[in-house]
Formats: C-alpha cells, sequence, structure tokens
C-alpha cells in the first residue's frame, strides 16, 4: 500500500464545488443574520430600557406613584430574556420558539427571580404554581401582580412585547417592582384586566383517554394508562416518540411507574409519571432527557392548572449507576441475570458468542460472553459480575460507554474529570507497563487500565462487584510515574 | 471574530475542502459532514483569540473539526446509523483504492486524525504532537497502530 493510494483516497473524500457553494452561503447567511440581530438587538434594548426610564418619570402610573405612601422601591429595569444573536437566529430558522408566550416569560423570569439573580431579597410565593394577575396597558404592555414572600406587598413584573419580524412579536420582562398592596389595588384599578381570548378554557381535569386542548400552544394532554393507548398515537406522533427514544444519552434502570401523561408541545411528546418524573418508554425505563426551558414551562403552567405537583428535575434526578455500561439505547447492569442480558443484546440485534477462558482469570466464571468484538461479560451464579469494555477494533462499531460517559479511548483527563481523583493508582510491568486506576463506586469497582508509558488513553474498562476482585493477574507491580 | 465577509470566503475556501474529507472520514455521509463543517466555521465566526499564523490556524481547524465529529459520534441517536446511511464514494479506475478507502473508514477514530495529518498533509510526528497536544511518544504508537491495523485489514500488502 502506498502513500499515493491512501492520499488518492483522502483525496476522493473532498467535496464538489457544489456542496463547497452549498455551504458557503448557508455561512454567509449566517454572518448577515448576526449583524442584523446585533444591531437590532442593541436598539431593541436602548428602546426598552429607555421605555422603561420613561413609565416611571412620566408615570403613565405616576398619580398612583405620586399619592401612594407605599412607594417603596423604584422600579428596576432589565431585560428579560436576554437573547443572544444564535438564539435570535434559531427563533427565526423555526429551532426555538423564542418567547412568544407571556406565560413563558413571567414564569422564567419568576423563577430566576425566587433564585435571587436580581438581587432581589424576597421572593415570589410557588403553591402549585406561582399566583399572579395580568392587567394590560395596551395590547403590547402588561403588568402581572405577584403575590411574594413578604406579607403586605407584591411583585410588579412589567412586560412588554416587542414586534419581532413577521411574528406576533416576542414577550420580555423590562422591570419590576415591590409594592404594598393597598398601592397595587390602586394600580390595578386604573388598569383593565388581562384575558387570552385565543387559550380554550380547560375546566375539568381530564379523564382517561381523554385528549384535551391546552393553551395557545397547542398542547395536547393524554391520561394514559395502558400501553395501547400509546400504540394508538398516529404515525408521525410514534417517530416523534421513537426519535426521542433514539435521543437519549443514557437511561437508567428504574422500573417505576408507566408513565401517566403524555404531553405534546410543539410536535414532541413528553411522558410523565404521577410525580411529573419525565420521561419514560414504553418498558417503563426512565429516560435523562432534557426538556427545553420553554417546554418545560408549558409543562409546569399544565401540571399547576390540574394540582399536580411537579418535582423539578433536579430533584428527581436518580443517582448514577455505576454499576451499568450504556450501547445507544440498551443499558446492562451487574447483578442482571444473564437471561435478561441476553434478552437484551438479542433484542438490540448485537451479535455475541459464549467464551472459551483463555487466561486463568477467566476459567472462574461459569459463563462469559463477548458481543460485538468490544464487550464482554461476565456471569456467576447466572447474574452478571464483571462488564469490561476494550478499545474499539473498528470505527463501525457502537460506542458503549460507563454510565459517567467514559468510553475506551477517552483520556485520562476525562476520567479524572467525570470521576474525579479520588482513585488508587498501580502500575505493572506486563508485556509492557500498563496503569490501572481503581474507582470505588458505591456497590461495584470502576477500573480502567491505560497502556504505555506515556500513554494517556484508556484501553480498558471494567465494572465489576467487590467479590470479584482481583479481577486479573496483574503481574509485578512497579513504582507508580 | 470579526473578520471581513472577503477575508472569510477566502479563509473558507482555504480549510473547506481538509475539513470536509477529516469530517466525512469520520462521520461517513454528506449530510452529517455538512454539518459538521457548517458548525465548525461557525464556531471559527465566534472565537475571539487571533492565530499567531498560518500553522496556527490551521491547526485549530483540525482539532475543531475531529473535536465536532467526535461529539456528534457521541450522540447516541447517531448510535443507530445503518451502514445504508453510508456515502461510499467508490473508485471507478483502480479497485484496489476502494480498499485502501475503505480500510481508513474503518480506523479507529483516535488514529484517523493521525493517519491524515502524517499521510495526507505529511507532517511530523513531532508537529502532530504539537497541534493535537499529545505526547510524542503517543503519536508513534497510534502510527504504528493504525499500520497494524491498516496492514490486517489490507492483507499485508504495505
Amino acid at each position: 500500500m502506498s502513500n499515493d493510494k491512501i492520499i488518492a483516497a483522502w483525496n476522493r473524500m473532498n467535496p464538489d464545488s457544489s456542496t463547497k457553494e452549498k455551504i458557503l452561503q448557508q455561512l454567509q447567511e449566517t454572518m448577515k443574520t448576526n449583524r442584523k440581530s446585533s444591531f437590532t438587538r442593541k436598539f431593541r434594548r436602548f428602546a426598552v430600557g429607555f421605555a422603561a426610564a420613561v413609565i416611571l418619570l412620566l408615570g403613565s402610573f405616576g398619580t398612583v406613584y405620586a399619592a401612594s405612601p407605599a412607594f417603596r422601591e423604584y422600579v428596576h429595569s432589565l431585560l428579560f430574556p436576554l437573547y443572544t444573536s444564535d438564539e435570535i437566529v434559531s427563533i427565526e430558522n423555526g429551532h426555538m420558539t423564542g418567547s412568544f408566550d407571556k406565560t413563558d416569560v413571567l414564569l422564567s423570569f419568576l423563577d430566576k427571580f425566587n433564585k435571587k439573580e436580581f438581587g432581589n431579597s424576597i421572593t415570589a410565593i410557588k403553591e402549585n404554581g406561582y399566583h399572579y394577575s395580568l392587567f394590560m396597558q395596551n395590547e403590547n404592555r402588561l403588568m402581572a401582580f405577584v403575590n411574594c414572600s413578604t406579607e403586605g406587598y407584591c411583585i410588579v413584573v412589567y412586560m412588554e412585547r416587542i414586534a419581532y419580524e413577521s411574528t406576533e412579536g416576542i414577550w420580555q420582562v423590562t422591570g419590576y417592582q415591590i409594592l404594598e398592596n393597598a398601592a397595587a389595588e390602586n394600580m390595578k384599578s386604573q388598569l383593565e384586566p388581562y384575558s387570552d381570548t385565543t387559550a380554550e378554557e380547560i375546566t375539568s381535569f381530564p379523564q382517561e383517554d381523554t385528549a384535551i386542548k391546552g393553551t395557545e400552544n397547542a398542547v395536547i394532554m393524554y391520561n394514559v394508562n395502558e400501553k395501547e393507548n400509546i400504540v394508538s398515537l398516529d404515525e408521525d406522533d410514534g417517530k416523534v416518540v421513537s426519535n426521542i427514544l433514539n435521543a437519549c444519552d443514557r437511561h437508567d434502570d428504574i422500573k417505576g411507574d408507566l408513565f401517566q401523561y403524555v404531553i405534546k408541545i410543539n410536535d414532541i411528546s413528553y411522558m410523565f409519571d404521577s410525580n411529573g418524573n419525565g420521561m419514560m418508554d414504553s418498558a417503563g425505563k426512565h429516560l435523562g432527557i432534557t426538556i427545553s426551558e420553554n417546554d418545560m414551562i408549558v409543562i409546569r403552567t399544565l401540571f399547576e392548572l390540574y394540582n399536580i405537583s411537579l418535582k423539578e428535575s433536579g430533584e428527581t434526578e436518580p443517582p448514577l449507576n455505576d454499576c451499568s455500561i450504556a450501547i445507544g439505547n440498551l443499558s446492562l447492569s451487574l447483578s442482571e441475570s444473564r437471561q435478561d442480558i441476553l434478552a437484551n443484546l438479542d433484542a438490540a440485534g448485537l451479535d455475541y458468542s459464549e467464551g472459551k477462558p483463555d487466561y486463568p482469570n477467566e476459567a472462574k466464571y461459569d459463563f462469559f460472553y463477548t458481543a460485538a468484538g468490544y464487550l464482554q461479560i461476565y456471569f456467576l451464579d447466572d447474574n452478571c459480575v464483571r462488564i469490561r469494555l476494550i478499545d474499539l477494533e473498528s470505527a463501525s462499531s457502537w460506542n458503549a460507554q460507563t454510565a459517567r460517559g467514559l468510553q475506551p479511548g477517552d483520556t485520562y483527563s476525562q476520567m479524572t474529570e467525570l470521576y474525579g481523583d479520588d482513585f488508587e493508582a498501580h502500575a505493572y510491568a506486563g508485556k509492557e507497563i500498563y496503569t490501572i486506576y481503581r474507582y470505588s463506586a458505591g456497590d461495584c469497582i470502576c477500573e480502567f487500565g491505560i497502556f504505555g508509558e506515556n500513554s494517556e488513553d484508556i484501553y480498558n474498562i471494567d465494572i465489576y462487584l467487590p467479590s470479584q476482585s482481583p479481577i486479573y493477574e496483574y503481574g509485578e507491580e512497579i513504582p507508580l510515574r | 471574530m470579526s473578520c471581513s465577509e472577503k477575508d472569510f470566503v477566502s479563509t473558507y475556501n482555504q480549510y473547506v475542502d481538509m475539513i470536509y474529507r477529516l469530517c466525512f472520514s469520520f462521520l461517513k455521509n454528506k449530510e452529517d459532514t455538512e454539518d459538521a463543517v457548517q458548525s465548525v466555521f461557525v464556531k471559527y465566526l465566534k472565537i475571539e483569540k487571533k492565530f499567531e499564523n498560518h500553522h496556527h490556524e490551521k491547526a485549530w481547524f483540525i482539532v475543531t473539526s475531529s473535536n465536532i465529529c467526535k461529539d456528534m459520534l457521541r450522540q447516541s441517536w447517531r448510535r443507530n446509523i445503518s451502514v445504508e446511511t453510508y456515502d461510499f464514494i467508490p473508485d471507478t479506475e483502480d479497485p484496489t483504492g476502494n480498499e485502501v478507502y475503505m480500510a481508513i473508514w474503518d480506523l479507529p477514530y483516535k488514529y484517523k486524525t493521525v493517519v491524515y495529518l502524517y499521510y495526507y498533509e505529511g507532517y511530523k510526528t513531532h508537529e502532530i504532537a504539537e497541534i493535537l497536544h499529545k505526547p510524542s511518544s503517543t503519536i508513534r504508537n497510534h502510527l504504528t497502530e493504525a499500520r497494524r491495523h491498516l496492514k490486517k485489514i489490507l492483507g499485508g500488502n504495505s
């Protein structure tokens, strides 16, 4: 094989001129949009900031301010949310919904407010959702009066809708104020209560198998108890669900309740159990998917409407199961039965074969299997006691990884980033020098092997039950370098 | 990075073939490769730092392309990609060239960039080590392993 052949092979991977032209055009569009958005955003920020100052100075509510002895704080001007130029591009291209809904904007703002990100000292009350009432100054300016933690006071949130391209406009919070309730009531009396005439009214809790229309975001909620109801989704929905499942980076082996609620937002289905834990697949496995902030706001709103408590994802995030590895949507765990693991391999279409012990350390197992060329699974008393990943031999293989996302071929730095520095390290002189890094991870041991004196690349990963230690005849231990 | 459109187009034309080749060898289909190439140049548009020289800029493109491809490949939805989505480009003039092509495709990820830089771009091992921020010995090991791998696939024609 000559170098010329290698060069020729790479040359065949060159792009043709139409492809290059196409990519360049897309990039030039991106450059134009970035420039335009930057200018528009700066102008808009100035305009809104100015408007907020004008409200204060000219006092559209000036009479109230002047007359009220309870005017305690000035309006704090700000702009929320702030969009980066990329986000504006995404909104424009339809990849993001932006803040076309005032409720989204308000609730997001209140969440951040409660995290004290604006230097405030009080919080908005959140019990089954925030308690607020909306009043309008005009169709593009609203005020939300929000119950707060300090008795006798409320938070007034000023919101403005900014015209944006051919959309209905993007809502932003332009300021907030802490006001005594008496002053707030005075203010409200001079304003029109806001009613959203576009939303269909939700008057009752959904019955089983009942589909309801939600807000103007076209949220559809199903109460589902049987798998058959999911199967009955139409083909497009089924594809969406399938795409979501395929998009999971990891899933934990939690057998919780079957999901009861399927919420469809912008053509994507989200599934939750009765505690608001999302998401579940049809087999009842919990999938750790990140839901976009805007979609989460809609979900939260719906759950609040129906008095369903929704735990924040941070509270319900299950602990990492270090005793497992993931290959695509497949998860294999220590202590799983041989029957279950082989069934999962079959279902995933992974070829496997029973191994014959080549090394003394393999003879102690009842069975071991090699799958896909890089995965070895060891069983004792029909339960998995050890899983081994070795460096990929072919780039077309599936990328197996540990629960924390480490895989053969990753580096020492990536290992410490994911697992920390609390490891045991041992160097041995085998055919070549290799170093083992061993972590105690809950119910199991995670062991990473790096070959060679100067290599940083992980060649070998073993996850095993402590009872299996030692898993190799390591050879002569030598001082660590 | 604030650069004029003219400068950007010039940079684009200078590097697009290299980036596309590298990404295609990782991702194996045109659609994903176009996405990856676009991502690389979008990142280029956003970075604030200035490059010391042409070599520094080129190294940046190589490393960024490689990292973007690896990130794309790590997403689990990609793990189920069927070989039917691969865009294999046959060599109609020299069929043996197809074997080399497939051998490169089948190289493990960590060897691909090293092989590309050594054989195609003509860098020395210490230069590759500098570009990829790895020890020279690691690069030499990778090249050795890559050659062994290619030899195994191509049946000893070296």
